[in-house]
């Protein structure tokens, strides 16, 4: 199987090459300006990594990387065959044919010498080792979130972070997105809201339990001594991993911590209590009824509400729901004030600003455009609304049409901004805008959920619980 | 275009054919490209058919995503808005269709050409060949039209990276978009395990996997594109891809080589190994005089296509005549 893909796959790219090599470009009489190449060849700038996990999230982060310029896949790593395959099989049809592939992530650590930094988008429960492994080894590491599925392997992170000197990026893809920008902006230079008092947020999302997918899994089936190995006692606990406790956090994790970080994000703290509600009872049926091969451990919903005493709104209950039972209105994040509400969402069609009959005009209401959804009428989410009404336009400034270019991006490809930031921070051009100690704020949040859910009890907190010493 | 059986108003009504009378399918659908993409699978049980359709189908929008036309952060209009000379990075498979697309670009001698955007004014490329308003339009004036043709675009493998090498030259790959995302899907299906199933985009291009379950071949019957009740060829497809091309109503096709619209073919039909190739040709054989569709097909492997004039007449090139079934379907 796999040579003969090996074969087909040097078929075609011999085939590419062949042909560019031999196409004669005919200029004709026409100015003609030729490439410079030399903007995107490996040089000094490029910045070398390696993919470790192309699973599911992975293989997200990995077609993104392969479009930004000046960064080069030299590595690949995951202990499924398919996964080796796939992502070996994309980046040595991008810019590198000779990127290697790993199933032991200790293979590539001692093998790959010229590494600048790695990708981790594995299950929740090897972040730690691997992060704490590649920092020591001297590289940067973006890391999936959640950083782990305890607290103590969460810290244990920030604090290898701290004694390497290296970056750590984790994967709260929304602290790089001008919307959230402009959201945190809008609350709190221009008090579009008012004082917030209430905010909810929510990701419904119908996720059934089903068997594994037959055919595939015995194509590719990962023997199970390797298994055992990498802790995982069947390939049903693999390929399902988000299911067990020993590995993840259930959909507060999952799901959750993104839109729990916007919450601590914007209104400018961690929160001060917790109290969640959750149980796993639809998704133990129906496992049972669809004769998954395994008994869910995560909940398959959760229901957290915080208290947040903001520095700048004051106290501020929040409500947040993370369902995967229902996909009843998706997912977004609301803050509401007595002068006005934003509702956010990396759906952009989902986003909206809604102002109170009581409070004063805005100054560039006359020019903003009116939104209406599901019934309401509000003002479009904008971020360039402001700038424009003062006359400026992209054409004029580079920091609009830089913004633009953000915007669209934010608009469909929600990871790529964060990795560019990364790969930014690498090159001394940018802060990194979820560095590990923001992370471990939103780990403390959404685990202390969990664990107010398990225990039924609400959990008080202080700001030194959501610092590492 | 008229591939027998295929309404996309109304899938689920009737089982087409091809795979012979009493094959059961289960099919699945999604909305992507301006077009219905549709699989029926022959031989799957529901929970491995339905996780496998959901990976294609995600394989699908992903090819969306770098290929279109309308998309800002598409890998294609990043190009068409990069200065001239700048390289600008694709993904893999993005750059393999630019790739293919200036292959038989050159092969046709811009009879298929990705640039010919500036000579369609603002005509919606994905529509391009779906148009259903059946509007005739004009193309704009067209006396030593710069910006157009492949010579104009200049791809680096090494890199995987492209450039525009004069400011307003425009790639659009709409005309095998749809044919990219089949292959794609097909490949995502193959890995799951899928063994027999055909793969539908929009009216216009189809793919099979396998065999159907008690036949040697997918027969298919093609209808002529203006009458679908007149019957122009049937074929026996065992492996490859097809796709049509044709004008609606009283329109008509550009030939991007002189800008002037032509007229003398209804409807073209092309098989080749991948269903992005067979888009293209399909598209290039309703420009192609006869000469140059024979050389056209020489120099693809397993290319043919089959074609038919105003007056009604067809005439097939390469491969063709080795797929035609001479046995009239169920």
């Amino acid at each position: 199987m796999s040579e003969d893909t090996n074969h087909e796959q040097a078929t075609t790219d011999m085939t590419r090459r062949t042909f560019i090599k031999a196409a004669a470009f005919t200029t004709g009489a026409m100015a003609m300006t030729q490439p410079l190449w030399s903007q995107v060849a490996a040089g000094k700038d490029t910045i070398k990594i390696g993919m470790v996990g192309v699973g599911r999230q992975g293989k997200i982060l990995l077609n993104y990387i392969l479009q930004i310029p000046n960064v080069r896949v030299e590595a690949v790593c995951d202990i499924w065959s398919y996964s080796q395959r796939l992502g070996g099989g994309l980046v040595k049809r991008s810019n590198n044919p000779d990127v290697r592939v790993y199933g032991e992530y200790d293979e590539m650590l001692a093998a790959e010498k010229d590494l600048d930094a790695v990708i981790i988008a594995t299950p929740d429960f090897l972040h730690e080792p691997m992060t704490n492994k590649a920092l020591a080894a001297g590289l940067h590491v973006y890391c999936e979130k959640e950083m782990s599925n305890t607290l103590a392997a969460a810290a244990s992170m920030v604090t290898a972070q701290r004694a390497s000197g290296k970056l750590l990026q984790i994967g709260h893809q929304r602290r790089s997105n001008p919307y959230y920008q402009h959201a945190y902006r809008l609350m709190h230079n221009d008090k579009f809201c008012g004082d917030v008092t209430v905010v909810n947020g929510q990701w419904n999302q119908l996720k059934p339990l089903r068997p594994l997918p037959a055919k595939m899994i015995q194509r590719y089936s990962i023997p199970q001594d390797v298994l055992e190995k990498h802790g995982y006692g069947s390939m049903a606990e693999f390929y399902d991993w988000r299911w067990f406790n020993k590995f993840a956090g259930g959909p507060m994790t999952d799901l959750g911590s993104h839109q729990v970080d916007i919450f601590a994000w914007l209104l400018d703290t961690p929160p001060k209590s917790v109290m969640a509600f959750g149980n796993a009872h639809h998704a133990i049926a129906e496992a049972k009824a669809n004769n998954v091969g395994f008994v869910p451990e995560c909940f398959d919903h959760t229901l957290a509400y915080y208290e947040f005493d903001s520095p700048a709104f004051g106290p501020v209950s929040a409500f947040y729901q993370v369902v995967l039972t229902s996909s009843h209105g998706g997912f977004y994040e609301v803050f509401m004030g007595d002068s006005g509400s934003v509702r956010i969402s990396e759906i952009r069609e989902k986003s909206m600003m809604l102002k109170e009959k009581v409070a004063d005009a805005l100054a560039w209401e006359d020019q903003a455009e009116q939104v209406t959804q599901g019934g309401d009428t509000g003002y479009q989410f904008d971020p360039l609304k402001s700038r424009k009404q003062k006359g400026q336009t992209a054409e004029a400034n580079p920091e609009l049409a830089e913004m633009e270019e953000k915007l669209e991006k934010a608009k469909s490809k929600v990871h790529l901004l964060h990795l560019e930031n990364f790969f930014a921070a690498i090159r001394g051009d940018e802060k990194l805008t979820c560095p590990a100690d923001v992370g471990y704020e939103t780990a403390v949040c959404v685990l202390k959920a969990n664990e107010s859910a398990l225990t039924g009890k609400k959990i008080e907190l202080t700001h030194d619980d959501f610092k590492v010493a | 275009m008229a591939i027998e059986g295929r309404d996309p108003h109304s899938v689920g009504a009737e089982p087409p054919d091809w795979a012979g009378p009493g094959a059961n399918a289960l099919r699945f659908k999604h909305r992507a490209m301006a077009c219905d993409f549709e699989f029926y699978f022959y031989d799957e049980q529901m929970n491995d058919a339905q996780q496998a359709a959901e990976a294609a189908f995600e394989e699908i929008d992903r090819l969306e995503a770098l290929l279109s036309y309308f998309k800002p952060t598409s890998n294609v209009s990043r190009l068409n808005v990069s200065p001239a000379g700048e390289p600008v990075v694709f993904h893999p498979d993005a750059f393999d269709c630019l790739v293919l697309a200036k292959e038989i670009s050159e092969l046709t001698g811009g009879a298929y050409d990705p640039t010919v955007g500036p000579l369609l004014g603002d005509r919606e490329p994905w529509d391009f060949d779906e148009k259903e308003t059946g509007e005739r339009w004009a193309p704009p004036g067209v006396g030593g039209v710069p910006h157009v043709g492949v010579a104009l675009l200049a791809l680096n493998a090494e890199l995987c990276a492209a450039a525009r090498m004069t400011d307003g030259v425009r790639v659009d790959l709409g005309s095998i978009g749809k044919g990219a995302a089949i292959d794609a899907a097909a490949a995502v299906l193959r890995d799951w395990g899928v063994g027999s199933a055909m793969l539908v985009a929009g009216r216009s291009t189809m793919m099979p996997i396998g065999l159907p379950p008690s036949r040697d071949a997918w027969r298919m019957r093609l209808r002529d594109p203006q009458d679908e009740a007149t019957l122009i060829d049937t074929v026996a497809l065992e492996a490859g891809a097809i796709s049509a091309s044709s004008v609606v109503g009283d329109g008509h096709v550009l030939d991007p080589r002189t800008g002037e619209a032509v007229g003398e073919v209804r409807g073209a039909w092309a098989v080749a190994p991948g269903a992005a190739e067979s888009d293209a040709l399909a598209t290039a054989f309703m420009v192609l005089d006869d000469e140059a569709a024979e050389r056209l097909v020489e120099l693809r492997e397993h290319a043919g296509a089959f074609r038919v004039d105003r007056t009604g007449e067809g005439r097939a090139f390469g491969a063709w005549a080795s797929l035609r079934d001479d046995v009239e379907g169920p």
